[in-house]
């Protein structure tokens, strides 16, 4: 019941060209290196140009691999100094102060009234803000370290026993 | 006349000087007694080390003679400069006008007694004894210092940072309050939208709520301190310090959110001032 598949339009002009019947093939080109039919292997040829490409391959592979390595080595210790000379500043650095505080931004300085209210000149509002900005001013003069009286150090290796 | 301006000279020159050294005893004079005290300390412990390594290398008679007279020195001139350091502090907590009376008298007591305790101990330092007995005497220095005299100087200096705030909180506490009694009269008056005004203030009272919280912490770190002083909770000074430092990082933190305070006032008053 199955049919035969049917032989494609260049399968087809093949035969024909085999059976003399259609126009003449090119030849087919010959890989030159490969021996021809009949001819004598050179093994030893062969084996030392197989030995000098393996060699050098090797060579190649070897310098790569080394050069990773150094680079490797390089990266490991660039990261081992720098997380050295991080703990090192961290030791020494004075704590961070970190003040996140996202919320409603204030107006920029000066800030002029451009639609006043009836409390535009009231004493009372002035005197608020006169006082707030006094108090911001005393706030700029806190010193909350006494650096002169830091606690000293003194040496208690007292031991003849 | 001349018995008479004879004892009036010998009285001014028996009781000028005390007079107006009382007058003169301010911080800047406590502090340069101190930088001398610790100068006169590093000389007698150069010397304390130099002759404890030729004991030990000898071990003759001559240089155990040395080495007994050089660590008696050494330990007079420590506690010498402990002493000197805490009448530094204690000046400067007679100076310190953000000390409220109680944490000023807490701070003077405790002072005066470890002062008192050095200078005590100075005279029982056995100078004459043997090696043996100086390790002992300065054994007992050493635990003193530990269970009372660091961690009293750590609580002076993170009181000072957790107290200085307190004035200016106050103030900003009563300024709040006025702004809010306004804020509600405006309101009462009707002549003015107070929505804004409402608004800010809710968001300056926020800031200054963050503030407190930011002391309280500080705060507990002082009776963290405090706990410490007697030994009765045993800490290091690597320990203490960092606490200190915790504290000062906590009262910076309370002091930025004062002055977001200051800043979010200011909107509060120009809320005021201007129609919407």
């Amino acid at each position: 019941m199955n049919e035969a598949p049917k032989p494609s339009l260049d399968t087809h002009v093949y035969q024909e060209a085999q059976a003399g019947e259609g126009p003449a093939l090119p030849p087919v080109p010959q890989d030159p290196e490969l021996p021809k039919k009949g001819g004598k292997f050179d093994v030893k040829k062969i084996a030392s140009s197989i030995g000098k490409g393996t060699s050098q391959k090797r060579l190649l592979v070897q310098i790569g691999i080394g050069a990773f390595v150094l680079l490797l080595l390089i990266s490991v210790l660039s990261l081992v100094v720098s997380a050295i000379g991080g703990l090192v500043n961290r030791e020494n650095a004075p704590p961070e102060v970190t003040i996140a505080t996202p919320g409603p931004v204030t107006t920029p300085e000066p800030q002029g009234i451009k639609n006043p209210s009836p409390y535009v000149s009231d004493p009372e509002v002035l005197s608020i803000f006169e006082e707030t900005a006094e108090l911001e001013q005393a706030i700029t003069e806190i010193e909350l370290r006494e650096e002169l009286l830091n606690v000293p150090r003194f040496n208690w290796d007292v031991d003849f026993k | 006349m001349k018995p008479v301006a004879a004892l009036l000279l010998v009285f001014s020159i028996l009781f000028y000087p005390g007079v107006s050294y009382a007058q003169e005893f301010n911080f800047e004079r406590a502090y340069n007694d101190y930088i001398f005290t610790m100068d006169v300390y590093e000389k007698a412990r150069s010397r304390y080390i130099l002759e404890r390594a030729r004991y030990f290398q000898s071990r003759t008679l001559t240089s155990e003679t040395d080495a007994i007279d050089a660590t008696a020195d050494f330990i007079q001139a420590r506690n010498d400069a402990i002493v000197v350091y805490l009448r530094a502090i204690r000046v400067k907590v007679d100076e310190v006008e953000e000390f409220d009376a109680q944490t000023r008298a807490r701070l003077q007591t405790r002072l005066d007694d470890e002062i008192k305790w050095h200078l005590d101990y100075k005279s029982r330092i056995r100078s004459a004894g043997t090696l043996e007995e100086l390790t002992d005497d300065n054994k007992e220095a050493m635990e003193r210092y530990f269970g009372f005299t660091e961690p009293l100087a750590f609580e002076f200096h993170t009181s000072l940072a957790a107290d200085r705030i307190d004035p200016i909180r106050e103030e900003f506490s009563a300024l709040l309050n006025r702004a809010k009694a306004k804020a509600d009269r405006i309101r009462e008056a009707g002549d003015h939208s107070t929505a804004n005004i409402e608004r800010w203030i809710i968001d300056t009272d926020e800031k200054f709520l963050r503030s407190i919280e930011k002391d309280r912490d500080a705060e507990d770190l002082l009776s963290s301190i405090q706990a410490s002083i007697g030994g009765r909770q045993a800490r290091g000074s690597r320990q203490l310090q960092t606490m200190h430092n915790q504290a000062v990082i906590a009262a910076q933190e309370s002091l930025q959110f004062l002055k977001e305070t200051g800043d979010f006032m200011r909107e509060i008053v120009h809320a005021m001032r201007e129609r919407v």
